[in-house]
């Protein structure tokens, strides 16, 4: 049966158990019907832009299969460091 | 000074020259800085296009996800235009125009792009940053003339 909408609450908790994220933040919003924005956690900091992505991805199609870009954005994925960025 | 969404196009499409002709000549964090800028540029050129409100002021990342949204991702995901925004908004924030190199430097260092003080390998990531904003400011002025054209019927 189709899901009919993922809700953000729910995004971060699938996002936050399938990937182990450590200590996750989420700057999400809701744009054109779908959740997009930004998602900072230590566990971004080994891996590279396109395994990022790709984990995240996987995630999201692992839970709500094909239906996931229907409903999810972009989502850009920072650790800590890449988030506050500190210049001193 | 009134901008619209032309003058943020002109001013993205001067900034990412001057960013090009910068990494020419090996200043690397104005052209980091000014790659960057011209990506901000071209992303609130279309959204003025689209008369949309706009509150995102110089955060970049928060234009960044709305790539979506203004018709710039192509295909189901797109993986490697969302790849060269990420990359763009890891290594770029406003607050690189107070930097100068040793800062850059050191920030890039602290996020891992930059893995050892070697004026080389700043060079490279400059190098692959202004490739990625190219990438993506690209992409933002096929939509821009695709928008601007006279509609077909």
């Amino acid at each position: 049966m189709a899901k009919t909408k993922i809700t953000q609450t729910e995004l971060k908790q699938v996002l936050t158990d399938r990937l182990e994220l450590a200590s996750p933040g989420f700057h999400l919003e809701n744009h054109g019907g779908k959740i997009s924005g930004s998602i900072v956690s230590e566990t971004f900091a080994g891996w590279d832009s396109l395994t990022r992505q790709n984990q995240v991805w996987d995630a999201l199609e692992q839970e709500y299969g094909g239906e996931a870009t229907m409903y999810v954005g972009t989502l850009l994925l920072y650790s800590p460091a890449e988030w506050n960025v500190q210049l001193d | 000074m009134k901008f619209g969404a032309d003058t943020y196009r002109q001013g993205g499409s001067a900034q990412l020259e001057a960013s090009r002709v910068l990494l020419k000549e090996s200043r690397l964090c104005s052209s980091i800085y000014l790659g960057g800028l011209a990506v901000e540029c071209m992303l609130r050129a279309l959204t003025s296009l689209e008369d949309r409100a706009f509150d995102e002021r110089h955060d970049l990342r928060r234009m960044a996800v709305r790539v979506e949204e203004l018709g710039l991702v192509r295909r189901r995901k797109d993986e490697d235009f969302v790849v060269a925004v990420q990359e763009v908004t890891r290594v770029w924030s406003n607050d690189l125009r107070f930097a100068g190199d040793d800062q850059v430097m050191r920030q890039l260092r602290r996020i891992g792009v930059l893995n050892e003080n070697s004026q080389k390998q700043y060079r490279s990531v400059a190098k692959r940053h202004h490739g990625n904003c190219r990438a993506v400011f690209e992409r933002c002025e096929v939509l821009w003339q695709r928008q601007k054209s006279p509609k077909r019927n």
